[in-house]
């Protein structure tokens, strides 16, 4: 450990820390024993294990929108500057009031919440609020996050999880053998085991061995990700990897994002993830001091932390011995080993009995604290009892292999009855898991494996080194007997040996069950240190063998991750994409009001200085009906078909007829869905013997993109055929009103079209197509230009509008207007529900069928039953405005009997009008009904009437 | 604290792609007189051929994406005649070109593609959807790629890229 | 998250394509009433492979027809839709 020493602040106290340390070595380092309280009994905890599986030393780190909760002490590295805080303490931690929870834990064991939810339902409410208060973790930050996330593929063909020595090895030697190698480790440095081991490979110590392989794969073009996570493991061999840019809480420099989300996209996996140990269960087994065995060997060798001056060792397994050597080598004193083993034959121990005190047959069962932190060692020694004064208690359970990602990509666990643990079965991907994580233990084994993996068979033998030798495999697990006070399993959500027996006397027998009704392994260690004791336990209680007693799923992500992550550069103002018109910028520069309308931004209107939006609307509107009006209708899905079949392939889609168009005409169509529902209208034009346009609306652009497509690919391949998407190619600005004609003639030097004809012409020296088709039920012309050269169009058509007395309207005024019309929307009067029929438009189907839907719409229920809801028009009998959305009733509270699908201001005279669907509409013109909104508290009379208000015989097209 | 890092160093630049047309064959039988209008036979899939002054991009089974000033489009509709059409879709698309050899690392960013396979190379195609936009990219040089964006969406693409191209990436 | 093979681009990820429908689900335009009605709302839905037709919506926007395990979601069969294609 080298560099500057580092001040960091831990509940307002400051501390010193070494480069490198974690928060959890630092504070072990400082002294500091207690570090958290316990979820629900609020007992004082300190640091149990050194890596991401620590139940218990829960903080948050960092200040603000940057504050992260329920942080693992051992998983965050010292920066300078961090500021932590303990959690779920009032008002300290050191002297916490929640801990009345724990003198009261006959009353709250596990099951007792879920117990709360019988009896009335007003009393729940009022304990509820105490059980919020009493339990939990940390509080979530109230301000927003201020850093940035970032998402990134990548691709390899050998994904290695885990730089340990087995994930060193595969890696290494499949950079050799020219492989696109990938390498993420979730530490701050590589090695894994090899940084807490005094080992030598190859005649190197770990630790460097491990930095200068990592030297070897990047030379070698490899990628090695550190702080980096797989956290999923997803079909198609895609692994998704969290790499942290910035420790928790850390300001990052320059904007940087704080942490990236790989998205891995491997040809094989390679899983060395390690294995995790069991704690033993013993009463007291939480008190501050009581570490798992490996754990303190970490803090010895690799942060130079002692976490305690007399230690006992209990283990049930060789493994635990190498933590007395460290302890010893390191100055400290050991008191006793306890081996649960009656006979321990092997190397390791014949060392340690020359050295310690060797108890076998021995196990911790409880404890005694003075001032929070542990100070006695109660522990059964054959027949007897012995009191051991120690306050540091190194225990090992044995060993669980992180099967996580193997059994996240569908994968299979095997018994491996020798170590009490699963170990990774068949594989269902492209995957395979080394070291440790395949139950490995032997250092030499597992390199050579590691080598193997990674070179597709071709061996290698690497030289260890290992004063403690192997001896035999890390042995079994300890399965917890009874014990007294307080045996934890769970430690994050207090979960006790007893609250699993409980549950069993409830009739709880499935592991599910068992999982639910105690909350083990639902924290967010998600059981990494528990889950095995739980399983043996409960195996013991069915008589069964562990592995008959079921598993619970592996679900990712393996480790907490933070929204953000997942987010990544999609917050804000960027959660989806925005689509910005060509003529954004013109729109703003007149002061237009924006309406989102899918990924859309249009103007809705212009409002003048001190104009309210539904004045400024209307005064559109009333404008394009005494002279003329122009808007953007750029976002109009559009469409070039081309090809002898052209007309055939429209004629798929469309209902109506098509093919017999002449060159330079147009119609209106509808587009069915296959169940014989509207999905869509538009009109079609014939630009030239075998080209023609299809309009539909803007909403439905996507989908009816899509369909064509389907149509003419799926449906209708040998079609001669091409269907080019335009929408993006054109902009268009419609002009309307009594002096569109004249000033679009002005503007082109030629005569504007007749009504449903279309033509091109040169407007301010764009070619542009031009279709006379009324949505506003006044002369109206569609502008059609390719995108890059409409805005020369839209500034030619503004001047000679505003000129003549017009200008730009909004879709509200385009709203109104088309009310007036009684033309459809789809989305509003045409929901999904309704069929061409309901809307009118049941004339103008083909009697011939052939297009989507044909069969569809012939069906009664559709066609020709009563009582379907039909387009009728309402006018408001009053003064009030009509609210769209309400239900049509005769009276109030009665069933409606339809709904107003869009209303609007009269633009051609006073008072309010709408459109609505209404059951069997079309009998009963002219009855009074009332336009009921229950949630606005609105009750409008309106009378039934034709939904065309305004110029029925469309004489306004023809002058 | 800083982090010590390299930076993306990426020149981006933004080009109007009024020229771009849709050639599709429904037949094809068209595709030998296409190839005399051209200069060069139509490219298989994922490829490109041509130069910058004429240039034929193949993203799709039945359109060719035809570009550059030295196209004669009324050659076109000739050569393709009753074998398919040419629909101009130029003024629907915006042009942005990377220079620099960051720019395989650039595209990985809110992607899905392996823009970093040395097989995708210059005279490849590769149609694909980054930070959810749908982008048509074509590899002219070794350390020049081209892509074709959307109108309406490249605003926005446009800034994510700048951004991403700007600030200090960590080592690999 | 899948890894789709398409015809015209290779495989590719799961976020370019579109799932439509499945095979069988498919109205023929010339279908009689009756058996139109039964298409589209009667599903084999099976506990096994299935037929279905997928678009390479973000990619080459071509269509596709492919066999999908529903319970592993192996894909063991591509073949392209549409019509004929220059090599």
């Amino acid at each position: 450990m080298s560099g500057a020493a580092l001040t960091f602040t831990f509940d307002g106290k400051t501390y010193a820390a070494r480069p490198g340390q974690t928060l959890a070595a630092a504070l072990l380092d400082n002294g500091v024993a207690v570090v958290a309280r316990s979820f629900k009994y609020h007992r004082p905890r300190g640091v149990m294990a050194a890596g991401v599986e620590e139940p218990s030393a829960l903080v948050t780190v960092g200040e603000g929108g940057r504050a992260e909760p329920n942080t693992r002490a051992t998983d965050v590295f010292v920066y300078q500057g961090l500021v932590a805080r303990s959690q779920n303490v009032w008002p300290s931690l050191a002297f916490d009031v929640g801990a009345i929870n724990g003198l009261a834990s006959r009353l709250i064991p596990a099951g007792f919440y879920y117990k709360t939810f019988f009896g009335p339902p007003r009393r729940w409410m009022v304990y509820e609020r105490f059980i919020r208060k009493a339990a939990g973790l940390g509080p979530a930050p109230a301000d927003a996050d201020p850093d940035s996330f970032d998402h990134r593929a990548a691709f390899c063909d050998v994904l290695v999880v885990g730089a340990g020595p087995a994930g060193l090895a595969a890696a290494l030697a499949a950079t050799q053998a020219g492989q696109r190698v990938m390498l993420v480790e979730q530490d701050s440095v590589p090695g894994g085991a090899l940084l807490r081991e005094d080992v030598r490979i190859d005649g190197v110590g770990g630790p460097e061995w491990a930095a200068q392989a990592v030297a070897q794969i990047r030379a070698g073009g490899g990628r090695v990700l550190l702080r980096a996570t797989a956290t999923g493991y997803w079909d198609g061999n895609l692994v998704s990897v969290v790499q942290r840019l910035a420790e928790p809480g850390q300001v990052p420099a320059a904007a940087a994002p704080v942490q990236r989300l790989w998205k891995v996209r491997c040809g094989k996996v390679l899983l060395a993830t390690g294995a995790i140990e069991r704690p033993l269960a013993f009463g007291g087994n939480d008190r501050p001091g009581v570490m798992l065995a490996q754990a303190v060997r970490a803090y010895v060798r690799r942060h130079g932390v002692v976490p305690g001056r007399r230690a006992v060792v209990a283990t049930s397994n060789d493994d635990g011995y190498r933590t007395a050597f460290a302890l010893a080598d390191a100055g400290a004193q050991v008191v006793a080993v306890l081996d649960s083993r009656a006979a321990p034959d092997s190397a390791i121990v014949d060392q340690a009995r020359g050295r310690f005190a060797v108890l076998t047959d021995a196990r911790p069962i409880d404890t005694r604290a003075r001032g929070q932190r542990l100070a006695t060692v109660i522990a059964q020694v054959g027949g007897g009892e012995q009191r051991l004064a120690a306050d540091l208690l190194a225990m090992s359970g044995g060993f669980t292999p992180v099967a996580h990602l193997h059994k996240q990509a569908g994968g299979d666990l095997a018994w491996d009855a020798a170590a009490q643990a699963f170990v990774p079965g068949t594989a269902r991907q492209a995957q395979a898991s080394i070291g440790a994580a395949a139950g490995g233990h032997d250092l030499a084994a597992i390199l050579a494996q590691g080598w193997a993996a990674g070179s597709g068979g071709a061996p290698r033998g690497f030289a260890v080194d290992d004063p403690l030798g192997m001896g035999t495999p890390a042995g079994a697990a300890e399965v917890p007997q009874a014990a007294r006070g307080k045996a934890f399993v769970d430690f994050q959500n207090d979960v006790t040996l007893s609250d699993i027996d409980l549950a069993w006397r409830e009739g709880y027998r499935s592991v599910e069950h068992l999982k639910r009704y105690t909350t083990l392994g639902m924290g967010t260690d998600q059981g990494k240190t528990g889950n095995m004791a739980a399983l043996a336990r409960l195996a013991q209680a069915q008589g069964v063998d562990i592995p008959q007693a079921g598993l619970t799923t592996f679900r990712p992500p393996y480790t907490p991750t933070t929204l953000g992550a997942f987010a990544g550069a999609a917050v804000g103002e960027h959660a989806g994409p925005v689509r910005r018109l060509r003529l954004h910028q013109a729109h703003d520069d007149l002061g237009a009001a924006w309406q989102p309308v899918g990924y859309w931004f249009r103007p809705r209107s212009y409002p003048r200085a001190g104009e309210s939006l539904g004045a400024a609307s209307l005064r559109e509107a009333r404008m394009v009906r005494q002279s003329l009006g122009m808007v953007d209708v750029s976002t109009l899905a559009t469409f070039e078909v081309s090809g002898p079949d052209a007309a055939a392939l429209l004629e798929m889609a469309c209902a109506t007829t098509i093919g017999r168009l002449g060159v330079g005409r147009g119609r209106y169509t509808v587009m069915l869905r296959e169940d014989g529902l509207v999905m869509d209208d538009g009109t079609a034009w014939r630009l030239a013997e075998q080209r023609y346009l299809l309009t539909s609306s803007t909403g439905g652009a996507d989908r009816m993109a899509q369909h064509l497509s389907w149509l003419r690919n799926v449906m209708a391949p040998h079609l001669k055929v091409s269907v080019v998407n335009v929408q993006e190619h054109l902009g268009a600005v419609a002009l309307a009103g009594p002096q569109a004609a004249r000033v679009l003639a002005g503007l082109t030097g030629a005569e504007a079209p007749a009504h449903m004809r279309c033509t091109r012409a040169v407007l301010a020296g764009v070619d542009v197509l031009i279709l006379a088709a009324s949505y506003s039920g006044e002369r109206a012309f569609e502008v059609y230009a390719p995108g890059h050269q409409l805005r020369a169009v839209w500034n030619a058509l503004h001047g000679a509008a505003v000129a003549a007395g017009g200008g730009a309207y909004g879709l509200d005024a385009m709203d109104h207007l088309r009310v007036e019309k009684g033309h459809v929307v789809i989305g509003a009067e045409v929901d999904g529900r309704v069929s061409a029929h309901d809307i009118g438009l049941g004339g103008m189907l083909r009697k011939s069928g052939g297009f989507v839907g044909w069969q569809g719409q012939q069906r009664l229920a559709i066609a020709t039953a009563s009582g379907r809801r039909q387009l009728v028009g309402l006018t408001v009998i009053g003064g009030q405005a009509l609210p769209e959305g309400a239900m049509l009733v005769t009276q109030e509270g009665q069933e409606p009997l339809g709904h107003v699908t869009t209303a609007a201001p009269r633009v051609a005279g006073e008072g309010w009008i709408g459109l609505a669907l209404l059951s069997d509409g079309r009998a009963r013109d002219g009855q009074e009904l009332l336009a009921w909104s229950a949630t606005r508290n609105l009750r409008v009379p309106v009378r039934v009437c034709d939904p065309v208000f305004y110029d029925r015989e469309g004489a306004r097209y023809r002058d | 604290m800083t982090v010590k890092g390299r930076v993306i160093v990426i020149e981006l630049s933004v080009h109007d792609a009024a020229d771009v047309l849709a050639l599709e064959l429904w037949d094809t039988a068209g595709a030998p007189a296409v190839a005399q209008a051209l200069g060069f036979a139509l490219p298989p899939a994922g490829r490109s051929a041509g130069d910058d002054q004429r240039r034929a991009m193949r993203f799709e089974p039945t359109v060719w994406l035809v570009e550059g000033a030295a196209i004669d489009r009324a050659a076109l509709d000739a050569a393709v005649a009753d074998h398919g059409a040419v629909t101009p879709i130029g003024g629907g698309l915006v042009r942005v070109r990377l220079v620099g050899a960051a720019w395989r690392g650039l595209l990985m960013h809110d992607g899905v593609f392996d823009a970093e396979n040395p097989a995708f190379a210059p005279g490849c195609t590769a149609a694909t959807v980054i930070a959810h936009v749908a982008v048509r990219l074509n590899v002219v040089a070794p350390d020049r790629c081209d892509a074709l964006v959307p109108a309406s969406l490249a605003d926005g693409l446009i800034a994510r890229w700048r951004e991403v191209a700007a600030r200090v990436d960590t080592p690999a | 998250m899948m890894l789709i093979d398409c015809p015209h681009c290779g495989p590719r990820a799961q976020e370019e394509f579109t799932y439509e429908r499945t095979r069988d689900s498919v109205v023929p335009l010339d279908a009689a009433p009756a058996a139109a009605m039964a298409t589209l709302y009667a599903r084999a839905n099976p506990r096994g492979e299935e037929d279905e037709i997928w678009r390479h919506t973000l990619g080459c926007r071509g269509w596709l027809e492919l066999r999908r395990h529903r319970m592993t979601h192996a894909i063991v069969a591509v073949r392209p839709l549409g019509p004929a294609v220059l090599p």
